[in-house]
């Protein structure tokens, strides 16, 4: 299940509010109780599982807040200086020292890697108006959807907004998608807006789209995402997008940022299929 | 009559939870979900499935468990969590002292209700 169950909407969903309760840990312990988490959900979950046996798990754990909660209270008993002891000084000391000798670049590397994605908030929105125009928007236990009618044959998308919070220009040079989208949909492009939609009064029709794009520190950018739609869906299925991989460049790296939008773009069964 | 409420339930879960999980694991390595569901399967010893993760790693951090990837023919990948000795030594510890405690406590308790029980005999009507 793995793939499918971690990119489900419940599952998504709480792991985004585990990563938001989850930044007053450390980085190492977030990522490690975020794994455990992770390892836990793959184990309860089946292949076939329901939302309900999703829901069910995900509530077993108890709220993200209080698992996060509980482990600050589990590792904040004493003072962490206290814990380390003389041997851990010393191996500190030493670190330190190593740490003192690495050269710039390789400090300049690790800066640029460790710079935050690009964070998503702000405007988003089916792109077409017939899709805009048909959207039916639901809300489960954790995550927020809109489902279009599928248009067999026909260029499809929805675009959001993305952020540059960071001090780093960030570069988008590519995606994941590589040519598909939901459903086996063929052609998919991402774009950006070529200027930040704020200075635009936020109508994302009105700006120009490319890639790559660059954003700079502090600005914002519409993020579109369209494919050619292909077949059609039974009523009881949908097919979507809630996250994207992006390739950014920050300073002379190339990375992979993992985008989760705060709603999932859905394709349904609709009035343009039989 | 004195309510116990949630929270010093939670609390005194917490104070048993460690010892509890060294105990399953000084039979057997377990990986998390395996814990979780022992537990569970126990009664009323968690709060939430999630809240044996940062115990298992607080055990970890004092050396009273390890954990380590492992791929079992036919299963997925899984992190199982074994005792180490400073663990098996903490567990025997605990042992001891719980026995002490818990006849400590179930002798007040006996006690109490006795002196209770006492007290209201001695005021009823003849």
């Amino acid at each position: 299940m793995s793939e499918t169950a971690l990119a489900h909407r419940l599952v998504a969903g709480y792991l985004r509010q585990f990563d938001a309760a989850a930044s007053v840990l450390p980085v190492p312990r977030a990522r490690e109780l975020r794994e455990q988490v992770v390892a836990h959900v793959e184990e309860a979950v089946g292949p076939d599982a329901s939302d309900e046996e999703i829901a069910a798990v995900l509530r077993g754990l108890g709220p993200a807040r209080l698992l996060v909660a509980e482990a600050v209270a589990a590792s904040g008993k004493r003072p962490w200086p206290s814990r380390v002891g003389w041997k851990g000084w010393t191996v500190i000391g030493a670190l330190l020292l190593v740490v003192a000798a690495l050269s710039w670049y390789y400090i300049k590397i690790n800066s640029m890697n460790s710079v935050r994605p690009l964070f998503v908030e702000g405007q988003s929105g089916w792109w077409y108006p017939p899709d805009y125009n048909r959207q039916v928007t639901t809300q489960a236990d954790l995550a927020t959807q809109t489902t279009v009618p599928i248009r067999p044959g026909q260029r499809q998308g929805f675009f959001i907004q993305v952020f540059n919070f960071t001090g780093m220009t960030q570069t988008v040079i590519g995606s994941n998608l590589e040519g598909f989208g939901p459903n086996g949909g063929t052609s998919a492009r991402v774009r950006l807006s070529t200027s930040d939609p704020q200075r635009h009064g936020n109508e994302p029709h009105a700006l120009t789209y490319a890639l790559p794009v660059s954003i700079p520190p502090g600005q914002s950018r519409y993020l579109r995402i369209t494919w050619i739609s292909r077949g059609c869906l039974s009523k009881l299925n949908i097919a979507g997008m809630d996250s994207v991989e992006l390739r950014v460049k920050v300073g002379w790296t190339t990375r992979t940022e993992y985008i989760q939008f705060n709603e999932g773009f859905f394709l349904g069964h609709g009035g343009y299929c039989p | 009559m004195l309510d116990m409420g949630e929270a010093e339930l939670t609390e005194l879960r917490r104070g048993v939870l460690g010892p509890c999980v060294l105990a399953l694991l000084e039979s057997r390595p377990r990986f998390g979900l395996e814990l979780v569901r022992d537990l569970a399967g126990a009664g009323g010893l968690l709060t939430s499935d999630g809240t044996v993760y940062p115990l298992l790693n607080r055990l970890r951090d004092a050396g009273l468990v390890t954990s380590q990837w492992q791929a079992r023919e036919g299963e997925r990948a899984r992190r199982y969590y074994s005792i180490t000795q400073a663990g098996r030594q903490s567990l025997a510890a605990f042992r001891s002292e719980w026995a002490q405690f818990a006849a400590t406590v179930s002798q007040v308790l006996g006690n109490g209700a006795a002196e209770s029980m006492g007290a209201v005999a001695k005021g009823r009507p003849r």
